[in-house]
């Protein structure tokens, strides 16, 4: 399978860029000049990415799209996130101004991902069932979300308290890179061929994204970081391994299920963790009431931020029992009309079981009857040959014969069709009884 | 119903004539304990007596009257047994006060509908969310104020208003299932209206005496709690009743109308009380009004609250997603074996369309046969005939009438009739499937049929069973194919109260004999095995209360065994029969 020009275009431009960067980044003393390059490159990185994922978006192959979608709209996000820090670096601003869009862009950026690879694009079925996960998936994204604000956005709001902010928002990005690394390689396990290739492909960009980060954020707290630095490299390097991924991933074809009903169990547990995500914020929120090194407008906030997002998470369960229940009923109906069309079905396997028994010994029965309609005959044969008969008893006894020969000739007919048929299998008899 | 009379007469009396003092209080609590405590017993046998929806019902009766027992209990203990004034103690607050919501929850439950199993848990569960939410509101607005030192007015007043507040509840609740009660659950409900009514005007008029300082126990404010107590004794006493009626409305169509207003409101109330939970956080959030240790604290327990919600919301939730996944699953499993057996169909459609044909012909020569019959016995009715003629004619009669039996046999099985089951023998019926499917006639081929001892009669279809027996045949006919010859032996012998029928073939045996009778499990040759045969004859057998099973037989070739029970109730009408017979023969 060949590229387009489009993806051809893309893969070189960005391998072009990848090239300059290292060196310049490997040559240039750290200037304002160099802090703005890294910056463009950086977003030029995520729009070519994001434009590779682009030409997928028509992929005639079910979830496919959707998948591309979800992961253009993730480095849209992320773009969202860089344009922010080039805005920040090319006004020369520093810290006191807040970090919170760029980081809740970055985090929101890999709740895109971590839904798209919830999609299982490998899978034939993953189609199926969408309404109900789509809630969950929801669900699990406002999770992340709250997580950062609960534990991240109090620090920058009304305050600037970098010394709690920065720990807990590294704390988060690294653990959201964990678990998108785990997503991979459980993918990745549990596929062969060439999805196992493209999974382990994934992890690489997101192992390198999330040690870069890693990386960057350490050398940011230590003050050895500048914008177009080295520290930058693993990041360039991982979106810059997104746009051959993204050109090749046409070749990719869903697969069937190793397991029938492998999405059900899939939407089993996506509502297990969305649940259990919910589940997790008044535990979250307990302890916080009684602690009390933490300033009391931090308290206030996050305890105003979980009732508020108890009360969305719960409207949004409330939404998705609606529809649970609405289809288990449906379920049941189509249930039971099955169990009922199946017992029709096999009362007419029964009755045909019956008949292929009887056809099974035509040949038998055949036979059985001729024995004594050849007696009757041999009989009647006899009776008509004697000379005394009266005219009556002639006239009973040729009515006799004809009904002998009548019978006779109607096992004959079933012994003809029985020849017309050798072999069970082959022949269609085609001769209809009159009814 | 007497009892509760005498023991409201008794309390009038009492109260009455026994001046205030130890004798009055041992009476009015030792009557009010004996009545709950009575009440709750009988609850609870209606609990394990009682099915399904009416079951959850009578748990929760019981389980409310068990708390109003124990608070009971626990105020009599200190009147009487230790003998001093009741200490303020919240247990019995809580209690008294809890004894409510199971009650109220009780009817949510409406045990007068039958719902299908997989919805009645749900119904549970959004019981429990409310009683969650009950026992919430009553901490939060009402315990709460213990917390504060010298706020006992304030929670004195706040739990006047909350009993009140829940009594009236109660009493709307159970007037509503007066109203909308089916059937008998009608009358029940009217006792428990009764008592629900008494059981609030008692308790307001006892909370108003106690604040002003005039009750005491056994005094005349006791009495309409003691009617309320003996409204309540009948209840659970007439609810032994409902049980032996209960009509399960399972007809397929009608649950689906009633699964829906059962469930719809509590499914809803529970939902909408649990959202109602952060509402109230935030509420507590932006009110500065309330002192700081009882925000905090008020705060905690709504967190808490709100875990135990959605904990509940979480167990219900995975409830739903699995019975859909089981449901969705059972679907699919449905349409592929319609799809198998829809497959089948077509693959058998020719010899099936055979088997018409011989059905066909069959009716034909049994016409046939008919003239025949009808000729020869005209010739014998001649009265002047000579012999010969008439030997002859008996002799055409005689083979007429065995082809029309065979042909009978033929057109009886291939009819599609329901099962009809009737005293008959066995042998007669294996001898003609014999015949039928021409086994002797195979080169190098022995068949015995024998019979051991006496067998009566077993209740069958003949049709049915011939084609179990031309199944076996025939798979016994593939085997000994196979093996080019060999011995087939059908032995019938009775074994206890069953007729026990062997096949049994020195064929090559079965290459997996606990697969065999499982649908589509075939080991022929494509287009010629149905794989649907043996597991036909293992549902005709079972219909027929007997059992059907194979094995390899150690000497070598398969062993099919069918136990059939005898017909014992026939058996014993035909020897009533004989008993007539012979007694008309003697008179």
């Amino acid at each position: 399978m060949s590229l387009s020009p489009r993806q051809r275009f893309y893969i070189a431009l960005s391998t072009a860029i990848f090239l300059a960067q290292l060196v310049v980044a490997g040559v240039a003393k750290p200037s304002f000049a160099l802090t703005m390059y890294g910056d463009a490159n950086s977003c030029a990185f995520v729009i070519l990415a994001f434009l590779a994922a682009r030409e997928n978006f028509r992929l005639p192959a079910g979830i496919l799209p959707l998948f591309w979608k979800l992961f253009a709209v993730g480095l849209a996000v992320m773009l969202g996130s860089e344009a922010y820090w080039f805005y920040f670096d090319w006004r020369r601003l520093t810290v006191p101004t807040s970090p919170v869009p760029g980081d809740s862009l970055f985090i929101l950026a890999h709740v895109f991902f971590l839904s798209a690879l919830a999609l299982r694009p490998h899978s034939l079925s993953a189609g199926r069932n969408l309404r109900i996960r789509f809630l969950d998936l929801i669900l699990l994204s406002l999770w992340w979300l709250l997580l950062y604000a609960y534990f991240s956005l109090p620090w920058q709001i009304g305050r600037q308290d970098f010394a709690h902010y920065n720990p807990s928002y590294y704390f988060l990005a690294l653990s959201q890179h964990i678990v998108i690394v785990l997503a991979l390689a459980i993918l990745a396990a549990r596929n062969v061929g060439p999805w196992r290739r493209f999974y382990l492909q994934l992890l690489v960009v997101f192992a390198c994204i999330g040690a870069g980060n890693f990386m960057l954020s350490v050398a940011i707290d230590s003050g050895k970081y500048y914008s177009g630095s080295f520290y930058d490299t693993p990041f360039f390097c991982a979106i810059y391994l997104l746009v051959p991924i993204a050109a090749f991933a046409p070749m990719l074809q869903p697969q069937p299920d190793s397991r029938p009903n492998r999405e059900l169990i899939q939407s089993v547990w996506t509502a297990r963790f969305a649940m259990l995500g919910m589940l997790s914020l008044p535990v979250i929120a307990l302890p916080g009431l009684f602690t009390r090194d933490i300033p009391a407008g931090v308290a206030i906030f996050r305890l105003r931020l979980v009732f508020g997002a108890m009360a969305l998470l719960g409207a949004l369960v409330y939404w998705k029992f609606n529809l649970l229940a609405l289809e288990l009923r449906q379920s049941v109906q189509l249930t039971r009309d099955s169990i009922e069309n199946l017992s029709a079905v096999q009362q007419q396997v029964t009755h045909s079981e019956k008949l292929v028994a009887l056809g099974r010994l035509t040949a038998g029965a055949a036979h059985e009857i001729s024995n004594p309609l050849t007696a009757i005959f041999g009989y009647s044969e006899l009776l008509t040959d004697i000379p005394t008969l009266t005219p009556e008893d002639r006239a009973n006894g040729e009515l006799i014969r004809q009904q002998v020969h009548r019978a006779q000739s109607a096992v004959n007919s079933l012994r003809n069709s029985l020849r017309q048929s050798p072999a069970p299998g082959t022949v269609l008899v085609d001769k209809k009884p009159a009814s | 119903m007497y009892f509760g009379f005498a023991a409201l007469l008794a309390s009038l009396l009492a109260a009455l004539f026994i001046p205030e003092g130890f004798a009055l209080n041992a009476f009015g609590d030792s009557l009010q304990v004996l009545l709950v405590g009575a009440a709750a017993l009988f609850a609870f046998r209606n609990f394990l007596r009682s099915h399904s929806r009416a079951r959850i019902f009578w748990f929760l009766i019981s389980a409310g009257a068990l708390q109003w027992t124990i608070s009971n209990a626990i105020w009599a203990t200190y009147e009487v047994v230790l003998a001093r004034p009741v200490p303020d103690l919240p247990l019995v607050d809580i209690l008294l006060f809890l004894k409510v919501v199971p009650f109220t929850a009780a009817i949510a439950i409406a045990p007068d509908r039958e719902n299908v199993a997989q919805f009645r848990v749900f119904g549970l569960l959004d019981v429990f969310v409310l009683m969650v939410y009950a026992l919430y509101l009553f901490v939060f607005g009402v315990l709460a104020y213990r917390l504060l030192p010298g706020a006992q007015a304030s929670y004195n007043f706040y739990f006047n208003l909350a009993d009140a507040l829940s009594n009236q509840t109660l009493v709307i609740a159970t007037g509503i299932a007066v109203l909308s009660a089916r059937n008998h659950w009608r009358a029940f409900y009217r006792f428990y209206f009764f008592a629900a009514v008494c059981y609030g005007l008692a308790s307001n008029f006892i909370n108003v005496s106690i604040d002003l300082g005039h009750y005491y126990t056994g005094s005349l404010y006791d009495v309409p709690l003691i009617a309320s107590l003996a409204a309540f004794l009948c209840f659970t006493l007439a609810g032994r009743t409902p049980d032996q009626e209960q009509l399960p409305e399972s007809a397929p169509n009608s649950t689906d109308a009633s699964l829906r207003p059962a469930t719809f409101l509590s499914e809803h109330l529970a939902m909408l009380v649990a959202l109602s939970t952060p509402v109230i956080g935030i509420w507590l959030l932006f009110s500065n009004s309330t002192p700081p240790q009882l925000r905090t604290f008020r705060l905690a327990i709504t967190l808490l609250t709100i875990l135990v919600l959605t904990l509940l919301l979480s167990v219900k939730q995975d409830i739903l997603a699995t019975g859909l996944f089981q449901s969705l699953q059972r679907l699919s499993e449905n349409y592929r074996s319609i799809e198998r057996f829809k497959n089948h169909l077509t693959q058998s459609e020719k010899l099936a369309s055979l088997g018409e044909l011989v059905a066909e012909v069959a009716k034909q020569i049994k016409l046939c046969m008919a003239s025949i019959l009808e000729a020869a016995s005209r010739i014998t009715s001649q009265p002047g005939a000579d012999f010969g003629v008439q030997n002859m004619a008996g002799k055409i009669a005689q083979y007429a009438q065995r082809t029309d039996g065979l042909v009978d046999n033929m057109l009886h099985f291939a009819q599609e009739t329901p099962m009809r089951l009737a005293p008959m023998d066995i042998k007669p019926l294996l001898e003609s499937a014999l015949h039928l499917s021409r086994i002797a006639k195979l080169p190098a081929v022995r068949v015995e049929l024998s019979q051991e001892g006496d067998c009566a009669q077993v209740h069958a279809d003949s049709g049915q069973l011939l084609h179990v027996f031309l199944e076996l045949i025939s798979n016994a006919m593939d085997a000994l194919q196979e093996a080019g010859g060999g011995n087939f032996d059908i032995k019938l012998r009775s074994s206890g109260s069953q007729l026990l029928i062997e096949f049994a073939d020195s064929g090559p045996g079965l290459k997996e004999p606990q697969r065999v009778f499982e649908p589509f499990y075939t080991t022929k040759q494509v287009g010629k095995g149905t794989g649907l045969g043996l597991s036909t004859c293992y549902g005709i057998i079972q219909q027929h209360d007997g059992d059907i099973s194979c094995r390899n037989r150690p000497e070598g070739g398969a062993i099919f065994t069918i136990r059939i029970p005898f017909a014992l109730a026939t058996a014993a009408e035909t020897t009533h029969e004989a008993g007539n017979l012979l007694a008309e023969g003697v008179s």
